[in-house]
């Protein structure tokens, strides 16, 4: 039992620190997802939306420090009981989101390594065995070091923690796993190999037939059903998912025309993102209007992104003198090019140069 | 043999100048491709479009025209008109016109019939609104809306017809139709086209979908079967993106 234990510790703890410092070093991108989470379609709890932040931090942090007191064996009834919680909570709510098909990634190593519904739920399943395995064998958790060493552990692991999440808030994620980190091809992220398998789905006609309901499937014509009459309801059913490219969702719209092949093309482009401008940092806008002339002079073309109406981008402009035109791209698409609202990237054709939060403006060169 | 087509319906945009400039670059651009390519832009470039596209393959359609023959109906172009540009295709029954104009199936059924006695090719646009779909009505709306336009004429006549499907509602309302709902209706469409005019007439009528087709979804909502092309918006206002969807078909 003890080197069972003993297993189960460093497995359970190196997984802990690992998946806990992957989302640490993106805070805001685990925020989002759990505001997926308390959505209304999923757990239905919206008044916990506004706290998203602050419960990923807390989250993020707590989990790599119990995976850091497991290791070191320090306070192991308080670290056990704490996992084991966790576990029992994290596993309900991936069955939850597997069984129903709520969230289509749970988020568990951030965008790190992406895991279905029911891989999650297995993946917790395997780490509530290995945790029960911990709880019934506790006695076995013996502390490496002294008490006092411990406490050291402790306190500079919560203290590193916090400091790293309140850095990569401040600029970015010091490790970027998005599919839009800087060297990336955005063209390249959406292209489709010719013998990527295609979407196949069957659709499922729904009849009456001498008074009774019967669904007649078909690859997508609609069905000859002798003296049978159509409810109008249809049902389609996707049975081969399509090959989904990296970046599968980047466009950029004005007044209904797709520009991205313009943007996409530009030998030199700034781009002045902000996902949501009633979210925005205003004060930014000042300085960024300053590096929109900058880059301007420096033969770059600028353009703006927002979710945001256009009532919304128009006033801003206004306000701050932002000399460029706002496009719409969607906000799911901004929040994950980057994290910082309002952000600045500079492309070249295509491939992303530069990529800096508003606190960072002074790192750009032109 | 169903006809492929990616029609560009280019709305109330673009000045003498800027069809010109369009036209050449998108006869420059344009793909090797075995769909029709049709422009529809505003009347008063029809003939300057014509001239622009030279001996491209590339035909210029009107969006609308009006179903008398002549007489005094203010601002409106009939059939004899287009024919006399060598115009010999037609927009009919577009969402915006029944929206903004009143255009309603009775009305659109004699300027079909117009354009079918004078030899113009229809492309006859129709499709659901929003509330039609919540309440599970799209299938009638859309049978009946062929029905009462285009369900008088001959079969021989739907040579000359092109169907357009319009989505109303997941067209600038943030609301997304999806190739499957395309081709549920599209399918549902050719049927309701086989039981009055025969399996033969469904078989070869080219049904185009106009639900905001992108270079992004061009290729997937192509793909599905009983969709023969598109009726496309705002994107064949831009070369490139016009450029792109051809190349999708």
């Amino acid at each position: 039992m003890k080197y069972i234990v003993w297993i189960s510790r460093i497995i359970v703890g190196v997984l802990f620190i690992i998946s806990g410092w992957i989302k640490l070093n993106d805070p805001m991108g685990f925020s989002f997802k759990l505001e997926e989470y308390f959505s209304p379609g999923v757990l239905d709890l919206p008044f916990l939306t506004p706290l998203a932040l602050g419960i990923s931090i807390f989250v993020v942090i707590v989990e790599v420090i119990l995976g850091i007191l497991l290791l070191i064996g320090f306070k192991p009834k308080f670290t056990v009981w704490s996992l084991l919680l966790m576990i029992v909570f994290f596993t309900f709510l991936t069955f939850y989101s597997a069984y129903f098909n709520k969230v289509t990634d749970c988020g568990c190593f951030g965008d790190a390594v992406k895991l279905t519904p029911w891989e999650s739920f297995t993946k917790d399943v395997i780490l509530l065995v290995f945790i029960l395995i911990l709880f019934f064998g506790r006695k076995y958790i013996t502390p490496l070091f002294p008490p006092k060493t411990n406490w050291i552990i402790g306190g500079v692991a919560l203290v590193a923690c916090t400091w790293f999440a309140n850095h990569v808030l401040n600029h970015l994620p010091t490790v970027d796993f998005r599919p839009y980190k800087i060297g990336a091809n955005i063209q390249e992220g959406m292209s489709v190999p010719e013998d990527a398998p295609k979407s196949i789905s069957e659709y499922r006609w729904k009849f009456i037939v001498d008074g009774e309901e019967k669904i007649f499937v078909t690859n997508g014509s609609f069905p000859n059903v002798e003296g049978g009459k159509f409810t109008n309801e249809v049902e389609t059913v996707e049975i081969q998912k399509a090959y989904e490219p990296p970046i599968h969702d980047f466009t950029i719209e004005q007044n209904g025309v797709d520009f991205s092949e313009r943007v996409l093309n530009a030998q030199k482009i700034m781009l002045v993102i902000a996902y949501d401008l009633k979210k925005s940092n205003y004060e930014a806008f000042e300085k960024i209007a300053e590096v929109a002339a900058k880059a301007k002079q420096n033969g770059y073309r600028v353009i703006g992104m927002s979710a945001s109406s256009k009532e919304m981008t128009d006033e801003l402009r206004a306000e701050y003198g932002l000399d460029f035109d706002f496009y719409f791209t969607d906000e799911t698409t901004l929040k994950t090019i980057v994290r910082s609202n309002p952000a600045v990237l500079t492309l070249k054709k295509g491939t992303i140069q530069q990529k800096v939060h508003y606190n960072d403006l002074d790192k750009l060169t032109f | 043999m169903r006809t492929k087509i990616v029609a560009g319906n280019w709305k109330m945009n673009k000045n003498l100048q800027e069809t010109e400039a369009l036209l050449t670059e998108l006869s420059a651009k344009l793909p090797d491709t075995n769909a029709t390519v049709i422009v529809a832009p505003t009347f008063v470039n029809l003939q300057a479009a014509q001239s622009a596209l030279g001996s491209s393959t590339i035909k210029v359609a009107a969006q609308n025209m009006h179903f008398a023959e002549s007489g005094a109906y203010t601002g409106e172009i009939s059939a004899d008109m287009l024919l006399s540009l060598d115009i010999d295709t037609v927009i009919l029954g577009h969402s915006e016109r029944r929206a903004y104009f009143g255009e309603d199936d009775a009305l659109l059924a004699k300027k079909v019939n117009t354009a079918i006695e004078k030899g113009l090719k229809t492309i006859f646009c129709f499709g659901e609104e929003l509330e039609d779909r919540k309440a599970d009505k799209h299938f009638d709306v859309v049978e009946s809306q062929l029905k009462n336009a285009l369900f008088s004429l001959d079969a021989s006549a739907w040579k000359n017809i092109v169907l357009a499907y319009e989505p109303v509602w997941a067209i600038g309302t943030g609301e997304t139709a999806s190739p499957e709902q395309a081709q549920e209706m599209h399918a549902f469409i050719r049927k309701t086209i086989a039981d009055a005019f025969g399996a033969a007439v469904a078989d070869e009528v080219s049904i185009l979908y106009g639900g905001s087709v992108k270079p992004s979804n061009a290729g997937e909502i192509f793909g599905k079967p009983d969709v023969d092309g598109g009726l496309i918006g705002g994107a064949s206002l831009v070369a490139d993106d016009f450029v792109a969807i051809i190349a999708a078909i």
